[in-house]
């Protein structure tokens, strides 16, 4: 059995790549050769900055950068545990993310060392060492040698929520990592020639996916440090990208740019769609212009990809979101945890070798999100008399909003503080750019609603991510109960989404969503 | 120019780690120096109009002068003067 890990495998291919490219970044690049004495230098200096008696647990507070790609080859190396930061989390909420993950130390960056001190600052009895990237990577550093590491121990705790409700911290082991890159080379025939793109989020497993693909296996990473559909085309044109997997919502908007600037983009060889909501319009327009493999896929992080529509599938099956990946099997489960007979919905169970090792510190909820060797994805779905999986609809409720899960409890619970609001539910309105899009329907018997959604505003920007605002609001007197006294989300959903809000429209004419793209400078 | 506008909107940009030149951040254009990501534009949005009891609609972004500092201070600054 394999026992060399993330570090080992990246290592080897520096050494064969040289001085090859490994990550191209806005206007830096790094060579394989660089690359791994800048894990060595940080692996040193990780070292000396944490007292260990069993693997620490570093947070990974930065927004895209190479810092941060050559940090988590650094705490492979050292059999460290990795635990990658939305930045965008307010500060209490970084804090409380790393005290449910045990983190020792911080890596942020130097314009938000200020504020994370200080959220520190309010939790005396947790004193975790707080560094910036630039204090790991500017001093050199004794180089140490590599420990033999357990790369069946946790690596990476992949948090899904910034959550004041319950976080699903997923644990990973580096051999779960490695497979799972592996996996995308068998599904999408990656080699060391392909120019990879990642405009995901490293605290994202499609950031880490993006991020590790490429190293692991001796290709070129184009890392952006956030997504622009012009930022998008550019590196792709200017890099000669080949592959790359968009969150449905950067497809949607760059659907213009794309089909404007597809003789520009002739090196995409690969495009993979992660979610199963694409419009099928889209879909059919991408395939016509672009001269590229088109993937859908259904997974969920705690099981990697489980299923993938390949392009040479039948024109019969586009519906579909493929058949179970090489060495997944999907069952379809009905209330009582019984399979269903085939062509029946209902929820969709997984079992793969690249199952997550368990929620951190949580093994009732683990417990609870498996039956035997299969997980429980919360969402429902069936099979076709061929073996191809079919997405209904989200069991759970859980919105996602942009790639990014946001559970309607976190914020609920913020809301229901304030003395005016009786009660609320906070439901997905389906939105062109961002898939869904997070709606506060409150009740409350106040009139003025103007001065309630004001407060209810600030009091939200204080204490919850920017992802996990609303982006509307509705005031009643009381919210719809079903038969048996429950809030009628489903109810809910089906009015507000037929009202025809749009509330993505100004932030997206900001952002020039469909038209910011530069002219070819040659 | 209201000078309470322009110093909220540096401020809040300053917070996310935008680096704005003192002598000219009214010619700043925060959309293409792209440090916010939608969701934190979406944020921003709603911040500029708890602050300013203003509503920013698409048709108000119609000029390309509104994503410099700048201009949106000054879109800011009418639309609070219709408002009062």
């Amino acid at each position: 059995m394999n026992t060399s890990g993330m570090y080992q495998q990246f290592k080897q291919q520096a050494l064969n790549q040289g001085d090859k490219t490994a990550i191209i970044f806005e206007q830096q690049t790094i060579s394989y050769r660089r690359l791994l004495e800048l894990c060595d230098t940080i692996a040193s200096q990780l070292e000396q900055r944490i007292d260990r008696d069993q693997p620490p647990h570093v947070a990974l507070h930065l927004k895209n950068c190479i810092e941060q790609a050559a940090c988590a080859f650094a705490i492979a190396r050292q059999g460290m545990v990795a635990i990658p930061v939305n930045t965008t989390l307010k500060a209490e909420q970084l804090v409380q993310s790393c005290l449910a993950t045990d983190v020792q130390l911080i890596v942020t960056s130097s314009h938000q060392l200020k504020q994370v001190s200080q959220a520190l600052a309010a939790h005396e009895h947790y004193t975790p060492v707080l560094l910036t990237a630039d204090e790991l990577t500017t001093d050199t550093a004794h180089i140490i040698s590599e420990p033999i590491v357990d790369i069946d121990a946790a690596f990476i705790i992949t948090l899904s929520s910034g959550s004041t409700g319950e976080p699903k911290p997923i644990v990973l082991s580096q051999r779960v990592k490695q497979l799972r890159s592996q996996q995308s080379v068998g599904l999408f025939d990656v080699t060391s020639d392909d120019v990879i793109l990642c405009a995901s989020p490293f605290f994202h497993s499609l950031g880490q996916r993006l991020t590790f693909l490429p190293l692991l296996h001796g290709g070129t990473l184009v890392l952006l440090d956030g997504f622009t559909p012009a930022k998008w085309i550019n590196a792709t044109r200017d890099h000669g990208v080949t592959f790359t997997i968009p969150v449905s919502c950067h497809l949607h908007a760059l659907q213009e740019p794309l089909l404007n600037n597809s003789q520009d983009i002739k090196t995409l060889r690969g495009l993979v769609s992660s979610s199963a909501d694409i419009d099928p319009q889209l879909k059919h327009l991408l395939l016509e212009t672009l001269n590229c493999q088109f993937h859908e896929m259904y997974g969920a992080s705690e099981v990697a990809t489980a299923s993938n529509l390949a392009p040479q599938a039948p024109k019969s099956k586009e519906k579909s979101v493929g058949l179970p990946c090489p060495g997944v099997d999907i069952k379809i489960l009905d209330d009582q945890q019984q399979e269903v007979t085939q062509g029946e919905c209902g929820e969709i169970a997984v079992n793969s070798p690249l199952m997550f090792s368990g929620y951190y510190q949580k093994p009732e909820l683990t417990a609870a999100a498996k039956n035997g060797n299969y997980f429980l994805t919360g969402d429902l779905g069936y099979l076709d008399d061929e073996g191809y999986l079919y997405f209904v609809s989200r069991k759970k409720d859980i919105i996602i909003s942009g790639g990014i899960n946001i559970y309607p409890a976190d914020i609920e619970s913020v809301i229901k503080q304030h003395p005016q609001i009786d009660d609320c539910s906070v439901i997905a309105i389906q939105d062109s750019y961002l898939g869904e899009a997070v709606y506060a329907v409150c009740a409350t018997r106040t009139q003025d609603h103007q001065t309630l959604e004001r407060e209810l505003r600030t009091s939200l920007g204080q204490h919850l991510a920017s992802f996990q605002q609303p982006l509307g609001y509705d005031f009643i007197p009381a919210l719809p109960l079903t038969a048996s006294g429950k809030i009628d989300k489903q109810g809910l959903r089906k009015d507000y989404n037929n009202r025809g809000l749009d509330l993505t429209a100004t932030m997206r004419r900001l952002l020039n969503i469909n038209t910011d793209i530069k002219q070819r400078q040659d | 120019m209201s000078n309470d506008i322009e110093q909220f909107i540096i401020d809040y940009l300053s917070s996310k780690g935008a680096d704005i030149p003192a002598d000219s951040a009214a010619a700043y254009n925060y959309v293409d120096a792209a440090i916010i990501d939608s969701f934190e534009t979406l944020a921003f949005i709603m911040s500029l109009e708890t602050e300013f009891a203003i509503k920013l609609t698409p048709e108000d972004l119609l000029d390309d002068n509104i994503r410099t500092i700048g201009g949106l201070s000054q879109l800011i600054e009418n639309k609070r003067g219709r408002n009062s």
